[in-house]
């Protein structure tokens, strides 16, 4: 029995299974099959009144291209652009990127909501849904994120939009490519980084979760690491996070993110008692707006 | 889950609660078991709560009449990649009549084959035993304690929990040379489960609460 018993585990660790828990950390659904927009029904994080109706003239479906420097073809993924396609070359631009959950008909009142900052329309706002999220085809990857943001970049380059007039906004998960791109730029380098409830790093959530000085890799390939990357960046940063965010914890990643940037300007601001994807809500829409126009101006 | 399917991190997380008590009473001296052992910390998932399905085996031998040595293979973690196992000394230290007392050292250690990170974690669990019926069945009541000893932890934060205590209770029924435990554990009852990444199922708020399942073949 004993001769079993260590054979059984012989067999057991040679055997230790190459399997990771990555693609379990993308929060996709079912592809869609069209954009619903303002008539999505599911669940969202608020629903804006009619007083932030955006002109269907101004609203923008449509797909890009995104291949990453180590992949020898395109994935076809879509994205949205709210504001005037012709008038990029003049105007400032937030490139929004968006959280892990679902897709863009989940984050359309938010793109909308950040379409009236400064007034209605007075920036462009572009966003796009990750490979395997919403109608974008492939399957989600670390690298697939940031491809497909720098797809967007790219777009929005050849629109003749500047450094100078691109405003980087990362919320959650989001907060990964937004850094990664602006640590490590590719098509466009943003002038402004804005973090909205920032996920540290795969390690943070291990230590989090575990309690202990657990690693990271005991679980995940994923390299995400934004507390590393935001000391790279130098252009100025906001940092907005709810004290009550009951996913990521505002100290243990939102914070320490803000302390790691050593760039030229930065500020912060606690939305007091907002959960995760409450923050402008609690803050209030216009005192939202109102922080995100006094940064970009700054 | 809120905003990330984190359906398998929870195998690997919380790994303070990811067995039960190996052995409550010594084997008898020479006696020996191959185990298994099933169950963890319960979360929400789906709309349910389930607990978190880590897997464990493992074989103990009866040193003398009052110590067992054993060791444990955690075969979930292994199916990731990470070499997780378990080395311990259950010793009794009283026994009178159907009462006793016991305890264990033993140390958790872990490599993963990505990154080859390696932690350790020494752990000290106490129990109190009482028998009843006539086949040698027992219940327990029990604190397990893991020690941190990493001063800092991601990003050169503080490690803030060096000690982690989590009480627990269970039974044990014997049938020939078969055991077969049930346990319940409260997993860290003294820190807020919120925030954080995975939905645990605790008590008022506090930590998470594990259900465990182990099967002894004794020989």
């Amino acid at each position: 029995m004993m001769k079993n018993l260590a054979l059984i585990l012989i067999g057991l660790a040679l055997f230790s299974s190459c399997q990771r828990l990555d693609s379990n950390l993308f929060n996709t659904t079912d592809r869609l099959e069209r954009y619903e927009l303002d008539n999505y029904t599911g669940e969202q994080d608020f629903i804006l009144d009619a007083s932030y109706a955006i002109p269907d003239s101004l609203v923008h479906v449509f797909t890009l291209a995104s291949k990453g420097p180590d992949e020898s073809a395109a994935t076809t993924i879509y994205a949205l652009y709210i504001g005037d396609i012709n008038s990029i070359a003049t105007d400032t631009v937030i490139m929004y990127c968006h959280g892990n959950k679902w897709h863009m008909d989940f984050y359309w009142q938010r793109a909308k909501l950040m379409a009236h900052t400064g007034g209605k329309n007075h920036y462009g706002v572009m966003m796009v849904d990750y490979r395997g999220y919403g109608m974008s085809e492939g399957e989600p990857t670390e690298d697939g994120l940031y491809a497909d943001v720098n797809a967007a970049l790219s777009w929005l380059s050849g629109q003749g939009l500047t450094n100078s007039r691109l405003i980087m906004y990362g919320f959650s998960m989001g907060s990964a490519p937004a850094s990664e791109l602006m640590a490590h730029p590719r098509s466009m380098t943003a002038s402004k980084l804005i973090l909205e409830s920032p996920f540290a790093s795969s390690a943070v959530m291990a230590a989090d979760g575990s309690q202990l000085n657990m690693p990271a890799s005991y679980f995940t390939n994923l390299k995400i690491d934004v507390a590393e990357e935001i000391k790279l960046i130098q252009q100025p940063f906001m940092w907005i996070h709810g004290t009550n965010d009951n996913f990521l914890n505002y100290r243990t990643h939102g914070q320490v993110v803000y302390d790691n940037y050593t760039g030229t300007y930065k500020e912060f601001h606690l939305s007091q008692g907002a959960d995760h994807g409450e923050v402008p809500e609690f803050f209030g829409f216009a005192t939202y707006l109102d922080l995100l126009d006094q940064f970009i101006k700054h | 889950m809120k905003y990330l399917q984190l359906t398998l991190i929870t195998l690997l997380v919380y790994l303070s609660g990811c067995a039960p008590s190996r052995y409550v009473v010594p084997l008898k001296s020479g006696e020996q078991a191959i185990t298994a052992h099933f169950g963890g910390p319960a979360i929400a998932f789906a709309g349910t709560t389930i607990p978190i399905p880590l897997t464990s085996l493992g074989y103990g031998r009866g040193i003398d009449s009052t110590k067992t040595v054993y060791a444990n293979l955690h075969t979930t973690a292994l199916l990731y990649g990470t070499v997780q196992a378990d080395f311990g000394l259950c010793w009794s230290l009283y026994h009178k009549n159907r009462f006793g007392l016991s305890a264990t050292i033993s140390g958790m250690f872990t490599i993963d084959k990505w990154e080859k990170k390696f932690r350790a974690w020494p752990m000290i669990d106490v129990n109190a035993y009482r028998y009843f019926g006539s086949h040698g069945n027992f219940y327990y009541v029990g604190l397990d304690n893991w020690i941190e000893f990493s001063k800092y932890r991601a990003h050169e934060q503080l490690q803030p929990v060096h000690w982690v205590m989590n009480p627990h209770a269970g039974i044990e029924w014997c049938k020939k040379s078969w055991k077969f435990q049930l346990e319940g554990k409260w997993i860290l009852p003294y820190r807020d489960n919120r925030p954080n990444v995975v939905e645990y199922i605790g008590i008022g708020g506090k930590g998470a609460v594990g259900i465990y399942f182990g099967v002894y073949k004794l020989f």
